[in-house]
């Protein structure tokens, strides 16, 4: 459905001097199925919202292929550039761009507005059309009144009506959610979500949460620096991170160094960990592991059979997080990050003994 | 990594090239207006009849009491810049951080004022304070039995001007007063300062860099004053560099060569006043307390001085405001000039309105003056509007150059426009000389600046992604400019050309210079009427012209509130 390649683009302050010159997204290439639910995730200066802004139309790429839906719509080498109003894509805005001065009605049926006389389809079909995209976000009954009497929320699914009223071929979505409060943002989440997979469009999601990436994609595209660390289902990202930047974007991580001394023995600087490993003798590895899947008990419990690491810390400060108590726990040099329940929580001060199946650890070699 | 082979240079917002034919063309207008007058003005002053020479400044430095011209033009703007920035920083201060009652009465002086064309209010003052006849000096010749005031000389230049100018002094005192957190002064007396120490180290240190900008600008218009000067100075001696021009100018062989001396020494102070006025703006940003908010100040309260305070504003009300009102309407009432007593008060009648109305050549004035304020207005916005777009929306090199030299015309006097426009157009092609078309071009010049201020700011307001989501939705950016910016501006246009319609009705400097039998204005009317002493007559088309002024600025209003609801 959506195919780019070898996308850049570099900004410069007109006023400034060549030296200046912002490299915002370095040779970007993936694709996107029909259907799916694709994410850019990413801290903000990675190239993400200017990424979708080239697949928009709204800036122009210095190189790089976009095909939608098998039509080139930008190609550096064909200086090809096919203009934003002309690529039938629909696009909600961070702060939802919603028309002041405009109806609801009148803001949703406003791509149909501009088609031209003779493509645009008759005033009945239209404003069944318009009735039913805001019946399906929940705004049936707003329809007459002016858009800025409209609550937050409520332009947002505006926002998104606007987009879908064309049934375009692909939905970009840049940060829909970042300007509503927590509670509205997690029920949103999940309206997106039905939303999108009942209709079925194809979607661009760009974030910088996380957690919605998790919560929302098919896959995700980790970007860092204007290009992409990681492309992968939010499961394998979540389990399985290429380097220690997605480790500890996504989710929280504890990231520990150490070499490898024997095909299944790798010394840590928390402590010697036992795990079947491809790296040859004396690599530089990464362990990566996830805070709750570290188990915490006293130091007189014995060592399991299953279990790869062993570590005797003292736990230095805890944080009650409501739905699980946080751990910092040092382990020789090391802190460690330890997530338990509730009732396995332990005081700060006392002698601890961490247990890490294999499974729990990720080793990535250092590059 | 290289970025491809020939770097064409991709504009962000690209036009395709049918289109910019009309932006270019805007550019080149705005542009030509802009310049052409100071460039062309240098260009014939040293390339005179003799050729190119300096000769030309030698001739005007020995005008006769050329020194005294510039003494008096110093002393002049010296004493109107001080009189109307100590009077209205008191008044913006009064009415913004303390708690002096009638703030109404102030924000109305400040208003009226501004209506009243200079030439007017200046006639006004004779009016009350001329020796002979002023009525001031009648009433007190009456009671104490004696005659101090006089309006003519440089004491009476500086009262009028200064009085004329509080308005806007007061207006920007108050807007940097507003935007002046308040917590910067609480924290000061937290620290153990007293009222006055607050205000000498921490009120007015801050404030330094908005006094200066405004103390710039006022001298810069005061520079150019041409009406004040004119009707109050000469009688007495007093003459100023406008005033010099404008005589040079109506002379008969018109002193060309020394006019333009004249003026470019002119334009060199305003010059410098502009230099330094930018110098600041740009050093006051280590000052900048304006995020945005607007503070709600802790009131100062003024407990004993609040009956001397409250004394103060009703008598600058009545000074500044009821008085020059009053006077006119009684003067039009009358059928010859002379201090009113109760007697001629009730002899008043409505002989001299109905003169105006009769008479043919102020109608053809007045109908002057409407047709050119509506077709500046009208031109100067729309320049303005594609202007504008260029500056705040596109990435084009160069383009706050486009914002500069439309807002040159700011700093060049109005007398000193109508030079440079004669010496244009006298020869040129364009048979512009002597019409109605050559005060287009002249008004259209001078109000540029000022649209370009509402419309810029209104610009900035309209976020970029109200038109991107214009462009995915599929429309045109012709599209877009129609159904999304032009209607969120239009509050701005409207209330920009408003505003310069005010501004061309009031013009006199520039069009003193430009018209001819046939195409007077209504203030040149005005000023043809006093040299003419038929003052009676004056004073009713006076009122006129100032009561239709404020239904103009009340339907502005009005329609602004109306705009503003369904606003954003």
């Amino acid at each position: 459905m959506l195919k780019v390649s070898n996308l850049a683009k570099s900004f410069q302050d007109s006023r400034q001097s060549e030296a200046s010159r912002v490299q915002a997204v370095r040779d970007v290439s993936f694709q996107v199925e029909r259907g799916e639910l694709f994410t850019l995730l990413g801290p903000s200066g990675c190239g993400k919202t200017t990424t979708l802004r080239c697949i928009a139309g709204l800036e122009r790429p210095d190189e790089g292929e976009i095909v939608i839906d098998g039509r080139v719509v930008v190609s550096s080498a064909k200086r090809l550039f096919v203009p934003a109003n002309d690529r039938g894509l629909g696009m909600v805005f961070q702060s939802y761009a919603i028309w002041p001065h405009m109806t609801v009605f009148q803001n949703t049926a406003y791509p149909f507005r501009v088609q031209k006389r003779s493509k645009r389809p008759a005033r009945s079909f239209i404003r069944q059309r318009v009735e039913e995209v805001l019946d399906a976000v929940g705004l049936g009954a707003l329809a007459g009144r002016q858009a800025t009497d409209l609550s937050g929320g409520q332009q947002q699914r505006l926002a998104l009506a606007r987009a879908l009223v064309t049934q375009p071929v692909l939905l970009l979505l840049d940060e829909p959610l970042s300007n509503l409060d927590a509670k509205l943002r997690e029920s949103m989440r999940f309206e997106l979500k039905r939303l999108q997979r009942d209709l079925g469009v194809t979607t661009i999601y760009v974030t910088h949460d996380q957690i919605e990436a998790l919560a929302l994609s098919t896959r995700i595209a980790v970007m860092k620096d204007g290009g992409i660390e990681q492309i992968d289902s939010p499961e394998e990202t979540y389990r399985r991170p290429g380097s220690s930047f997605v480790a500890e974007f996504i989710g929280n991580s504890n990231v520990v160094g150490g070499t490898v001394e024997a095909p299944d023995r790798i010394a840590s600087a928390a402590g010697p960990v036992r795990l079947e490993t491809q790296h040859p003798h004396g690599t530089q590895v990464l362990l990566i592991v996830r805070p709750e899947d570290i188990e915490m008990s006293n130091r007189d419990l014995d060592v399991r059979g299953d279990v790869a690491a062993a570590w005797d810390g003292v736990v230095e400060s805890r944080a009650f997080l409501g739905d699980s108590v946080g751990h910092v726990v040092k382990v020789g040099d090391v802190e460690v990050l330890v997530r338990t329940a509730r009732r396995e929580s332990r005081n700060p001060g006392s002698e601890v003994r961490l247990f890490v199946a294999s499974d729990a650890f990720h080793a990535l070699a250092r590059d | 990594m290289t970025t491809g082979g020939a770097r064409v240079r991709f504009l962000d917002r690209r036009l395709s090239i049918g289109r910019w034919s009309i932006p270019l063309v805007v550019v080149i207008v705005v542009v030509y207006l802009g310049l052409s007058p100071t460039l062309y003005l240098v260009w014939r002053t040293f390339n005179g009849e003799a050729g190119l020479s300096l000769d030309v400044f030698t001739r005007a430095f020995s005008h006769p009491n050329f020194d005294l011209t510039l003494l008096y033009t110093a002393e002049f703007t010296l004493g109107v810049v001080i009189f109307s920035l100590v009077l209205g920083t008191t008044l913006a201060y009064l009415v913004v951080r303390t708690d002096v009652p009638a703030k109404g009465l102030v924000y109305a002086s400040a208003v009226v004022p501004l209506i009243i064309p200079g030439v007017l209010y200046a006639i006004s003052w004779i009016f009350l304070a001329s020796p002979r006849t002023g009525t001031l000096n009648a009433w007190f010749d009456a009671v104490v039995g004696q005659r101090p005031f006089d309006v003519f000389g440089m004491g009476g230049m500086i009262w009028v001007q200064g009085l004329h100018y509080t308005p806007l002094v007061f207006l920007l005192m108050a807007a940097a007063f507003r935007s002046f957190d308040p917590s910067l002064e609480e924290s000061a007396q937290l620290s153990g300062a007293n009222r006055r120490q607050v205000l000498r180290t921490v009120t007015l240190p801050l404030l330094r860099p908005a006094l200066y900008s405004v103390l710039m600008l006022m001298a810069i218009q005061a520079l150019g004053d041409f009406e004040t000067p004119a009707l109050l100075g000469v009688r007495g001696g007093r003459r100023v560099l406008t005033y010099e021009i404008f005589n040079e100018m109506r002379s008969i062989p018109p002193g060309f060569d020394v006019a333009g001396a004249f003026s470019l020494v002119l334009l060199a102070f305003t010059g410098l006043g502009l230099f330094f006025y930018s110098r600041m703006s740009r050093n006051s940003a280590r000052f900048q307390t304006i995020t945005g908010k607007a503070f709600k100040p802790r009131l100062v309260r003024l407990g004993q001085w609040r009956w001397a305070a409250t004394g103060a504003v009703v008598v600058y009300f009545v000074v500044a405001v009821v008085l020059p009102i009053l006077i006119l309407l009684y003067a039009g009432t009358q059928d010859f000039y002379l201090p009113p007593t109760l007697e001629r008060i009730g002899n008043a009648n409505l002989d001299q309105f109905r003169e105006v109305f009769s008479n043919g050549v102020l109608a053809r004035a007045a109908k002057n003056s409407v047709v050119l304020s509506v077709a500046t207005a009208t031109i100067s916005m729309v320049l303005v509007a594609v202007i504008a777009w260029l500056v705040v929306r596109t990435k084009l090199r160069g383009r706050w150059m486009l914002d500069t030299v439309v807002s040159l015309p700011l700093t060049v006097p109005g007398i000193v426009i109508g030079v440079s426009f004669i010496f244009i157009y006298l020869r040129a092609p364009l048979p512009i000389y002597g019409t109605l078309w050559i005060l287009l071009l002249a008004y259209v010049t001078r109000t540029l600046p000022y649209g370009m201020r509402y419309v810029s700011g209104a610009m900035y307001q309209v976020s970029q992604e109200l038109e991107d989501a214009a462009h995915v939705s599929g429309a045109s950016w012709l599209t877009t400019f129609r159904t999304v910016v032009l209607p969120l501006l239009a509050p701005a246009l409207l209330a920009g050309w408003m505003f310069i319609v005010m501004l061309s009705l009031r013009e006199l400097s520039a069009s003193i210079l430009l018209y001819s039998p046939g195409t007077e204005v209504l203030s040149v009317a005005i000023w043809e009427l006093w040299e003419s002493g038929q003052l009676p007559e004056l004073a009713a088309l006076g009122v006129l012209f100032v009561a239709g002024l404020f239904v103009l600025v009340l339907v502005a209003q009005r329609l602004g509130r109306q705009f503003g609801i369904r606003g954003y």
